[in-house]
């Protein structure tokens, strides 16, 4: 059930212009679902990444969002409530 | 030390410069003598540039961006140089109407 809505929500996240690929992860950095080029991301990376951004301000209570760009594209991580979120984006 | 104009930045609260080994080597604002905040920023980094960002694997690295609502991080290399500018989030007023 929940894995269904999680699809549903990517098809809708794959709609928008530039996107081409997006993956979940769940705390633990395990892939929950992927598509497109979010196929080939590692989930513990992102998640890692994101702990040691959190770990930069632990006082801040938002949550961080860390957007790594390259010329061929860029990659937007965000976590909540044990999710995380990875966007592949293009640069067009 | 020239700091190739990175304390000139608009909005900026603090900078940082490091080498490849990340050893601060110019510093300013919020982040003045940040050794902490440098190493704890290079970790991040090390694991962030491995990270693919399309499915071309030939694509160079530019920048890495560390958001939260009020202030951000924006990262970038040139040179054998880490630069890390600490910037203050602006965002847009409402329009009066």
């Amino acid at each position: 059930m929940m894995e269904k809505s999680i699809e549903k929500l990517m098809d809708e996240i794959m709609t928008n212009p530039g996107v081409n690929g997006v993956v979940c992860t769940d705390a633990q950095g395990l892939v929950v679902a992927a598509q497109g080029v979010g196929r080939k991301s590692t989930g513990g990376q992102m998640t890692g990444v994101l702990d040691l951004a959190r770990d930069l301000h632990p006082d801040v209570k938002d949550e961080p969002i860390v957007c790594i760009e390259s010329d061929a594209g860029s990659l937007l991580l965000k976590s909540c409530d044990g999710i995380t979120i990875g966007i592949h984006k293009t640069n067009s | 030390m020239m700091t190739q104009g990175i304390e000139q930045i608009p909005d900026s609260l603090g900078y940082l410069m490091l080498n490849e080994d990340g050893a601060v080597i110019a510093s300013g604002g919020q982040l003045e003598n940040g050794e902490k905040i440098a190493n704890k920023l290079m970790h991040l980094i090390r694991i962030a540039i491995k990270m693919p960002t399309s499915d071309e694997r030939a694509s160079s690295f530019k920048k890495i961006t560390v958001m939260w609502k009020t202030f951000m991080y924006v990262i970038t290399f040139s040179n054998h140089r880490v630069f890390i500018c600490k910037r203050q989030t602006n965002s847009p007023e409402p329009i009066a109407v």
